[in-house]
């Protein structure tokens, strides 16, 4: 038909919006990719789950990204400042060390047949995924900043400017996947920031950092790492980037860090100076990238779907990236909208109703997610013991892998929740002075 | 159970595992929260021994300073929940 240029049209080109591209043409539907900047771009939020890997598989792109050489992730491990004032165990016990470390094999996982996920260049990684997207008939402009949605007609209008010249392109739909730039979320007034989970972080990329210096096995070098620093609610991560380049940032709260005056390398160092030994590590490596700050850092949408639009990725709902959560939620995201969209698609009618699927789904990701990180950074002294208990070990890696789609409330989570209440209820409990000072909020979800 | 032999199996664990010096001696009163003996990872590996070796669950409103003060006070709490 000849009313529209595409049928759907997708603002950015990151991963949510190459992936809903891919299973979009897939179908046989014309899509439009506007990515406002020329790739490879760098861009934070290096470390996959294995919830990524079904539709990395769905969308053909598995085999690309698996022989594009980013570093194998088999699984995560945490240390803690208290940690190491106990002498290095020695001792390969369920209760011992492995308190603060999963694998991903432990668990097994519908559709996900390899026991790894990555750590990518997300460069290179974002680049592949839209070439990919092209490759299955996606048209991709790049470059293009667009100015406008006009969402007043039967078809929405996509305004940009190429040179001197504004362009309307029309769609039957417009899905933003605009990242933490969220188009729509800033056009409708959607956006409402998060007062509880008000982080920031500071990061850059090290090479020649010997990853193995807070690990307890070698073998682990190539896990990604959470450090806790004695700073209340403050942590690094650590990312193998190539063999030889590792991606480092200190997470901190904005409060912590508007103290610092905005002086992000003196920031970052005081920071890391408070593990001793991980400071040594990374003062031995070279800093091969500027340091990097990344506000505005969580938020929430009144609404995530309406008449002729979604909202997916970061676009949609952004949370603090403790569990790498960031690039599968985009991923599983699209994945999600694109059934709604094909149906709706081929009902002719993208009204909202189409996609109320889509929207408790995510309803229920997000709310799971959200509670998780909550209790993780209230109680985290609980998240290893549950790790460490055979009982809930398989219920916590099963939300660590991404599998938050399905179930209403994991169990794990439901446990967790009242034992958090027990502690803060009990000055007397062991971990009463272990309370983080974040506290879970009574909502969720906005949307 | 009895309840030396929940001392011993106790004594032997914080010592050998969470102090590595058996050269210590950890008597049944020797303040553990006190010293620092036990800090909040060590609570959490202390419990999965518990749970292995004695398959006794320790609940949640039971990890709190007066069952966790010294060994002894750690084993009353083992059979008065083995009895349950």
């Amino acid at each position: 038909m000849s009313d529209v240029d595409f049928d759907i049209g997708i603002i950015g080109g990151g991963p949510a919006g190459s992936t809903i591209a891919s299973y979009l043409s897939q179908t046989g539907l014309s899509c439009v990719v506007l990515e406002s900047a020329l790739f490879p771009r760098p861009h934070v939020g290096e470390s996959l789950i294995p919830a990524t890997t079904p539709v990395l598989s769905d969308i053909g792109a598995l085999p690309k990204v698996d022989a594009a050489g980013f570093p194998r992730k088999y699984g995560a491990a945490w240390t803690s400042s208290a940690e190491s004032r106990i002498p290095a165990m020695g001792f390969q016990l369920s209760h011992g060390f492995r308190a603060a470390e999963v694998l991903f094999s432990e668990r097994d996982q519908a559709n996900v047949h390899q026991d790894y996920t990555y750590h990518v260049d997300r460069g290179q990684f974002d680049l592949l995924l839209l070439q990919h997207a092209e490759s299955l008939g996606a048209t991709v402009y790049e470059g293009i900043r667009v100015k406008h949605v006009d969402m007043e007609d039967a078809c929405p209008q996509i305004t940009f400017t190429l040179g001197r010249r504004e362009i309307g392109l029309r769609v039957r739909m417009v899905v933003d996947a605009s990242g933490r730039s969220t188009f729509l979320g800033r056009q409708f007034r959607l956006k409402v920031p998060d007062p509880v989970f008000n982080q920031y972080a500071i990061h850059s990329w090290f090479d020649g950092f010997d990853r193995s210096a807070l690990a307890v096995q070698p073998d682990q070098a190539n896990f990604i790492f959470i450090h806790f620093l004695p700073v209340t609610d403050t942590w690094v991560w650590q990312i193998p980037i190539t063999e030889s380049v590792t991606s480092v940032g200190v997470v901190t709260q904005k409060k912590n860090f508007a103290a610092a005056r905005r002086d992000f390398e003196g920031f970052f160092w005081s920071c890391v100076d408070s593990r001793p030994e991980l400071a040594r590590a990374l003062r031995q490596s070279r800093r091969v990238r500027p340091f990097r700050p990344e506000g505005d850092y969580s938020y929430a949408m009144r609404e995530i779907c309406g008449d002729r639009w979604l909202l997916v990725g970061d676009a949609a709902r952004f949370v603090d990236p403790i569990f790498s959560s960031g690039v599968s939620v985009a991923m599983n995201s699209a994945r999600l909208a694109s059934y709604d969209i094909v149906t709706a698609a081929e009902k002719g009618d993208f009204g909202k109703k189409a996609f109320e699927p889509f929207e408790s789904k995510l309803r229920r990701a997000v709310r799971n997610w959200y509670e998780f990180i909550s209790i993780y950074y209230r109680l985290n002294i609980l998240f290893t013991a549950f790790v460490a208990d055979p009982r809930y070990r398989l219920d916590v890696l099963k939300m660590l892998q991404g599998n938050v789609y399905d179930d209403v409330e994991p169990v794990a989570l439901t446990k967790m929740r009242e034992i958090t209440r027990q502690v803060e209820q009990n000055p007397d409990h062991l971990w009463h002075k272990h309370l983080g000072t974040l506290r879970a909020p009574a909502q969720a979800p906005l949307f | 159970m009895q309840d030396q032999v929940i001392l011993d199996n106790l004594r032997a664990y914080v010592s050998e595992r969470i102090l590595q010096d058996p050269s210590i001696a950890i008597e049944p009163d020797t303040p553990l929260l006190e010293w620092g003996i036990l800090n909040s990872i060590a609570t959490v590996q202390l419990i999965g021994f518990i749970r292995e070796q004695f398959q006794v669950d320790v609940p949640p409103e039971d990890v709190v300073g007066t069952n966790f003060k010294d060994l002894r006070s750690i084993s009353q709490l083992l059979v008065q929940l083995d009895s349950q």
